[in-house]
C-alpha cells in the first residue's frame, strides 16, 4: 500500500503549504504596515 | 560556555534576531527540501517492506516525525514561556507564539496519518486509546492557546499569561509520551528507543532519521520566519504608537 505513504506525503505537503501561507500573510501585513508608516 | 551564553544574549536582541532568523530560515528551508526529496524518495521506492505490517507501515515515515514534532514544539514553546516569564524578552515572546500554529499543524498531521494507518491495521480509524486521546487533547490545547493568543489586538499585553498557560499545558507531554507504558494501549510502543528496546531494521531507521530531519528543519524554518515577522510587526506597532 504505497498509496498510503503517498497520501500521507500529500497531506504533509498540504499542511506545510497552509502553514507557509499563513506565515506569508503575516509578512504581507508587515510590508503593508511598513509602507503605510513610510508614506 | 561563555561564548554560548554571549551569543544567546546577542540573539535576544530583536535586530540581531531578525537578521539571523532571515538567513537561518532560508538555509533550513532549502536543506529541508533536499532531505525531504532524499528521505521520502527512499521511503517510497527503496525502503524494505515490513514483515508483519507489509506496505502500510510506510506511513510511519510521516506519522512518527509529525508526532515527535508536535511534542517537541510544545516543549520548546514552554521553554520560551519560562524564559519569557523570567526575562520578559521580546524574542522569547514571539518564539513562544510562533511555535503554536506549526505545532498544531503537526499534531493534526500525526492524528490524520495515524487514523489512515489504523484503518487497515486495527480495523478502525479511531479508538479512545490513551495515546490517541492525549494527542487529541494536545491539539485542543494548541487551538485553545492560539485562540487566546489572538484575543487581544496588542499581543504584548497577553504574553505573560500566555506563557503561564503554555507551561501549565506541558503536563500533557509526558502523558502522551509515556501513555504506552502507563496504560494498556492499542497503540504500539516507541518506534525508536535509546535503550534499544525498539527493534527496527537499520535501513528503516536511517530513512526515518532523514525524514525526521527534513520535517524538523521545515518546522524550524517556518517557526523562525514567523517569529521574525511577528517581531517586525511589534516594532512597527510600537513606532505607530509613538507617532
Amino acid at each position: 500500500m504505497h498509496t498510503m505513504l503517498m497520501l500521507s506525503m500529500i497531506l504533509a505537503l498540504l499542511v506545510f503549504l497552509l502553514d507557509y501561507l499563513s506565515m506569508r500573510q503575516l509578512a504581507k501585513r508587515v510590508l503593508q504596515q511598513k509602507a503605510m508608516l513610510e508614506a | 560556555m561563555h561564548i554560548f551564553l554571549s551569543s544567546l544574549r546577542k540573539l535576544s536582541s530583536p535586530p540581531t534576531f531578525i537578521k539571523v532568523a532571515a538567513r537561518v530560515s532560508t538555509w533550513l528551508g532549502y536543506t529541508a527540501l533536499i532531505l525531504a526529496v532524499l528521505g521520502f524518495g527512499y521511503a517510497l521506492y527503496f525502503a524494505p517492506t515490513d514483515f508483519q505490517q507489509g506496505e502500510v507501515y510506510r506511513i510511519l515515515y510521516v506519522h512518527v516525525p509529525a508526532a515527535w514534532m508536535s511534542m517537541l514544539l510544545y516543549t520548546l514553546a514552554s521553554m520560551y514561556g519560562v524564559i519569557h516569564w523570567v526575562y520578559r524578552t521580546k524574542v522569547s515572546a514571539v518564539m513562544m507564539r510562533a511555535m503554536l500554529p506549526t505545532g498544531a499543524w503537526m499534531t493534526l498531521l500525526a492524528l490524520v496519518t495515524g487514523a489512515l494507518w489504523g484503518k487497515p491495521t486495527w480495523g478502525t480509524y479511531w479508538v479512545w486509546d490513551a495515546r490517541l486521546t492525549s494527542e487529541l487533547l494536545l491539539l485542543f490545547i494548541y487551538i485553545g492557546l492560539m485562540a487566546f493568543a489572538s484575543m487581544v489586538e496588542d499581543e504584548s499585553k497577553t504574553d505573560r499569561i500566555l506563557a503561564m498557560l503554555i507551561v501549565v499545558g506541558l503536563v500533557n507531554i509526558p502523558l502522551i509520551y509515556f501513555s504506552v507504558i502507563f496504560w494498556n494501549t492499542l497503540h504500539q510502543g516507541a518506534s525508536i528507543a535509546v535503550t534499544g528496546s525498539a527493534r527496527m531494521a537499520l535501513e528503516m531507521k536511517l530513512t526515518l532519521l532523514v525524514c525526521t530531519l527534513a520535517i524538523w528543519m521545515a518546522c524550524a524554518a517556518l517557526v523562525l520566519a514567523r517569529a521574525r515577522h511577528m517581531l517586525m510587526w511589534r516594532d512597527l506597532q510600537s513606532k505607530i504608537d509613538i507617532q
